[in-house]
């Protein structure tokens, strides 16, 4: 048997794979009209503000100023009532949630430039240094009790398993081909590079 | 119409280039998530997401990959939290081992036979793996789009097709006669 004879094969039979009935185009149109008039921001026309500003923007400064006011007024005349246990809670969890989402996103851009300095092969004492330190920040966003949003911790989890293999890679060249494999067959199996890219706020841009 | 005008058309909030836009590229990424996840309706909640993300999104478009592999990105992205989220509710991902069967030298009616043991095959591989091997050797994808879409090296993807193919080889072995003959 040869190489050749099996991919002739496996190309003809592989196209009955799961083989895809015709695509439910109205269907699909009509639901993602419904889903997009869900959306906060749907994609609005692109207006030139710029030559209305002169019109509206007085009115709005005044406008927003009479609310700062009423609002300065408000609160030194009217006795707020004393936060309940729950709301502080609630509101301290949230607040705790985010900062920890925003240093997760942060450390995501930064594990990034490390894996483009992967794959480009600049590897080097300060590859090493910078892929130790983003694992002890991996680990340490883990630990931290105020993240609950599963898919940035299943994505911590997958960097934490990548970072140990990257920093352990050896310098030398004729050394890394194995090591390298591993690393590459992790990145894609796991699709790192596409998740960190969903999870910097940029978003995909290729 | 050029990309260019689509994109700048449907920018600018109009609706029939919305439609269009959508009528070009629905049939591709329907596909690909009825492939990967065998599910229609799984795939038709992916193409709708898709291209709820993909309008959101569009402005991001700059025109450094064609708009079709940006969609591809951005569809399996979709496709693959979809796919992340059924396997945390059923766990329906088939062992390799499993369809690492052996025809018996007498045949039966219950034997799986090759076609049945490709699919449980793929179904078995890895998904890293049986993305790459869907993509270019199911769907028709070049590796450097595949590369594009998926976030990875196009020396990575050529990679997971040879060792997608190895696995599938070895799993099917025992009808080396057959595809031999075929």
């Amino acid at each position: 048997m040869t190489d050749d004879k099996f991919e002739e094969f496996l190309e003809e039979a592989a196209k009955g794979y799961r083989a895809p009935p015709p695509t439910p185009k109205d269907q699909i149109w009509a639901r993602i009209q419904a889903g997009r008039a869900d959306q906060p921001n749907p994609a609005r026309p692109v207006i030139d503000l710029a030559s209305r500003r002169v019109l509206w923007i007085g009115p709005l400064v005044g406008l927003a100023a009479t609310l700062l006011i009423g609002i300065g007024i408000g609160r030194l005349t009217t006795p707020l009532p004393p936060p309940t246990p729950d709301d502080s809670a609630t509101a301290d969890a949230a607040r705790a949630n985010s900062v920890v989402r925003f240093a997760a996103r942060e450390h995501f851009g930064q594990v990034n430039a490390l894996l483009t300095d992967y794959e480009t092969g600049r590897i080097d004492a300060d590859f090493h240094a910078g892929a130790r330190g983003l694992l002890a920040r991996t680990r340490m966003l883990l630990s931290a009790q105020r993240l609950s949003d599963p898919s940035t911790r299943a994505l911590l989890e997958d960097l934490e398993l990548l970072l140990v293999q990257v920093a352990r890679l050896a310098p030398a060249p004729n050394g890394q081909a194995d090591e390298r494999a591993l690393i590459d067959d992790n990145m894609a199996e796991r699709a790192i590079r596409l998740r960190l890219r969903d999870a910097i706020p940029a978003g995909p841009t290729a | 119409m050029t990309v260019t005008a689509i994109v700048g058309r449907v920018l600018a909030g109009d609706q029939l280039a919305e439609r269009e836009l959508y009528d070009q590229h629905v049939d591709r990424v329907y596909r690909l998530a009825f492939r990967l996840t065998g599910d229609g309706d799984l795939a038709a909640d992916c193409t709708q997401e898709t291209f709820i993300k993909v309008f959101g999104k569009l402005a991001t478009f700059r025109g450094e990959s064609a708009l079709s592999t940006w969609i591809t990105s951005v569809a399996y992205s979709v496709i693959y939290n979809g796919l992340r989220r059924v396997k945390r509710s059923r766990a329906t991902e088939v062992d390799l081992e499993v369809a690492e069967w052996t025809p018996a030298k007498t045949g039966g009616a219950a034997e799986p036979d090759l076609k049945v043991s490709l699919q449980r095959a793929i179904d078995g591989l890895p998904d890293g793996y049986r993305t790459v091997f869907v993509m270019h050797d199911v769907e028709g994808y070049t590796h450097d789009e595949i590369a594009v879409s998926l976030g990875i090296q196009e020396g990575t993807s050529k990679a997971q097709l040879s060792r997608a193919r190895a696995k599938l080889r070895k799993v099917l072995a025992a009808f080396a006669g057959e595809w031999i003959t075929q």
